[in-house]
Formats: C-alpha cells, structure tokens, sequence
C-alpha cells in the first residue's frame, strides 16, 4: 500500500500491538499491517469507537468526525500514519511530542446552539 | 410486476399468518392466547389484529406500557388500537420499574461524561449521521436540550455510548417481562412485533423487544406492514404514523438512530441487495447514486454482522438432543 511509503514508521508497531491485542485476542495469524478492518470483520462501529477513543487517549489528539473516514481508520498503516499527520511528526516539535509520553486527551467537541 | 415491488395479496398473506398463528400459539405451544405489547405504531398494531384473526379478541391481550419519556400520543394511540380490535387491555407504567432499576441514573451520568451540564428539565436523544453522503464512519452523538431551548451536541465516546445504551435497553426489557407476566398469569403466548428491516438489521434489544414466542410479521417489509394495516382496516392515524422509536426523551426517527434511509426506501434497498439485484437496478429505483447505495449496503452488512450475537442463542458446548 502506498501509505506504508510515507511513514517514519514511528506508530506503526504500537498501533498493530493494539489492534491484535484488543480486536484478535492475541492472534496476529495471517493478520497484515494493510488489511482492511472492516472488510475482514476485525473491527465493527463499536470497534471504531474503541479505535478513537485509544488514539486520542494514547496520543492527545482530537479526531473530528470529518477525519474518521476509511482512508484514514480501515488498516494498521492508515492508522499509523494518520496518527503522524496528526501528530506533525515530520515537524521537530511533532518528533519531540512524539517521544514523551503522551498528554491527556483533549476534551470532547462540544456545539451549542 | 418489476423485480422491486413490494406489493402483495393481503388478503392471502393475512390468511397465511393468521394460520402461523393460530397452529403456533394453540396447537404447538398449547397457550390460551397471545399477548402483544403495543406502543401505538403500526407494527405492533398489525401484530395484535392478525392475532384477534388468530385466535380471536377475548384471547388476546394488548399491553401499554409507557413511560415518563415516551411520546405524550403513544399511550392514548395504544388505546385506540385496543378499543379498535376490542380486546382487553392492561395499563402498565414502567417508569416507576424504570426508576428503581437505575435506567435514568444511568444514562444520565453517562451523558454527563460528554455534556457536564445535562440535568434535571433537560431531554436528550442520540443520533447518527448520515450514511449516504460519504464515506465517514457513522458515531453516535448525543443531543441535549436544556430546560431553556438550548441545544447541544457532542460526538459519545465509547463508554458514553456503552453506557447510555446499556441504560435504555432497560426500558425494552422492562416491557418484555411484563409481557411475560401476564402471559404466564394467563397461559399465553407473547407474540413479538419485528418487521423485516428490524429483524434483519439487528434494530432490537437482546432479550428486550427480541424477545418473544413467535413473530408473526418479522418476514414483512415495512412497506408490506403497511399495506397490511390498511387492509385489515386500522385505523388512519395509526396506518399514517411515521415510525419513530419513543426510547428518548427529545422525538427521534428511525433514520437519525439506526437506518441509512426512510423505511421506504430502505425497504427496496434491502430487498434488493437481499434477491441480487445489481447496485445500478436499486439506485435507479430509489433515486440515490450507485455510490449511495453502495455505501448503504456496506452498512447494512455491517449491521447483519452485528445482528448474528444478538440473534444466536445461548451456546451449548454440545447439543443435547432435544430439538
């Protein structure tokens, strides 16, 4: 997949650990970094749910609605490298960020009207 | 007749069901009569004609069973079908049961982890966003509206969502066992009052309005149940109902909590993903793009999925040979 070619590869083995321990109980078996989790049943939309929650508590991020689409959310390298986007992570301070540990998330958008 | 119509002989497809009935209620479970919660839609109220067909009025009875969140026609609706049919009714309120259990509690502080402010004089729903327009993954959000007309909105975290689901589904459940109270006080059956959409989709509680002894129209369309209401003349504000879900306190479609479309056109689309008809065909007969359709099929296969726990029973490690 072409996304796998503009990773650092920084995200990668913490997103695949996450989504073998939490969505196939441990068993990685013929699982690869750019199946798609959906066309292989790995995750449903409480399995997306559980995916954002864990990207914004792991790594401090906000996600919103108009960024939890397929090409961003569907496979391990997708992930990963959306987390890099959203991280800046090409930037020093996005390396920096990167390397601590991660913040607390931020809260949750909120619109009133 | 083209390959997406959904019209049918009522007068046969009544005759078909009420035999189901009768054979299944009388003679295979040896029950007195049957039981039907109704909630002043057309489901319900089709489920309890066809059953006075069945098995006759005295044999059947009608539940209302609202609560303080329910819609303020759904209870004078539930009565009018009953009077309408002539069968005996019982008036059960579950807020009290609902009360007790913590539903309200629950789902409160639930909400509250997304929206601090929600309180007291405040009414809230959850809705999804559309499916048809891209290909976003839908989430819940929560609408809160305060006591002064103010909205908000929040996308629902996962225990958010967990938790307010978990809480509400009390109310479907609270229901069922009533139901079966006074199937077993009277020795009848329950009859449970799915429609195709909702039983193919997974648009039901597990052991709540899952639950039932038969279910006499969970092979019918939406559309067919309709046709069916008015064939069995009920009456006219019940037949013209939109479909609602009456579960939240703020008024909420069908479409904005769990299907893609209107039911009429979810109907056609269901229908023909389900006979094979090709992407182009359905979108032609529902006015959508074969890009829209292709993503409401996506997610109607992703409900099945989702449907298949909550239609298994509970799992043996061996079969014990007593079918």
């Amino acid at each position: 997949m072409e996304l796998s070619n503009q990773l650092s590869g920084a995200y990668l083995p913490r997103v695949r650990a996450f989504i073998v321990e939490n969505f196939l109980f441990g068993e990685a078996g013929q699982f690869q970094d750019d199946d798609s989790l959906l066309d292989r049943g790995i995750i449903d939309s409480t399995g997306i749910l559980e995916l954002v929650s864990w990207i914004e508590a792991s790594y401090g991020v906000r996600i919103e609605d108009s960024e939890m689409l397929p090409e961003n959310l569907d496979a391990v390298v997708r992930i990963a490298a959306f987390v890099e986007r959203k991280l800046g992570v090409n930037t020093t301070e996005g390396r920096a960020l990167c390397l601590e540990q991660a913040p607390a998330p931020t809260g949750p958008s909120t619109v009133t009207t | 007749m083209n390959d997406l119509d959904l019209h049918m002989d009522c007068a046969r497809e009544s005759e078909r069901i009420t035999g189901f009935i009768a054979e299944t209620v009388l003679r295979q479970f040896r029950k007195r009569g049957v039981v039907v919660g109704l909630s002043g839609g057309v489901d319900s109220s089709v489920v309890a004609a066809l059953a006075v067909r069945a098995v006759g009025a005295n044999r059947v009875l009608g539940l209302l069973m609202p609560e303080r969140e329910s819609s303020a026609e759904t209870l004078a609706l539930s009565r009018l079908v009953s009077e309408h049919l002539k069968i005996a009714c019982e008036h059960e309120d579950i807020t009290s049961m609902l009360e007790a259990a913590g539903c309200y509690r629950r789902r409160d502080a639930a909400i509250r982890r997304i929206i601090p402010e929600y309180g007291d004089g405040c009414r809230c729903k959850i809705v999804l966003p559309s499916v048809i327009e891209d290909d976003q993954y839908r989430v819940f959000r929560v609408v809160v509206e305060f006591a002064d007309g103010r909205r908000s909105e929040a996308r629902l975290d996962l225990d958010a969502f967990l938790g307010v689901v978990a809480a509400s589904n009390f109310k479907q459940r609270t229901r069922k066992m009533l139901e079966y109270y006074h199937a077993d006080r009277l020795n009848y059956a329950v009859a449970g009052t799915p429609n195709r959409l909702e039983y193919d989709q997974g648009f039901f509680v597990k052991l709540g309005d899952g639950a039932a002894d038969l279910k006499p129209i969970a092979h019918l369309y939406k559309t067919q149940v309709y046709q069916l209401a008015e064939f069995l003349g009920l009456p006219e504000v019940i037949r013209t109902r939109p479909p609602t879900t009456d579960t939240y306190s703020l008024p909420q479609s069908q479409e904005e909590f769990y299907f893609s479309l209107p039911y009429d056109k979810m109907d056609l689309v269901l229908f023909g993903h389900t006979q094979g008809l090709l992407v182009a065909e359905i979108a032609s007969a529902v006015d959508l793009t074969p890009e829209q359709i292709q993503r409401v099929i996506r997610d109607i296969e992703g409900k099945r999925r989702m449907a298949r726990y909550l239609h298994a029973p509970p799992v043996l490690i061996d079969g014990l040979g007593l079918a």
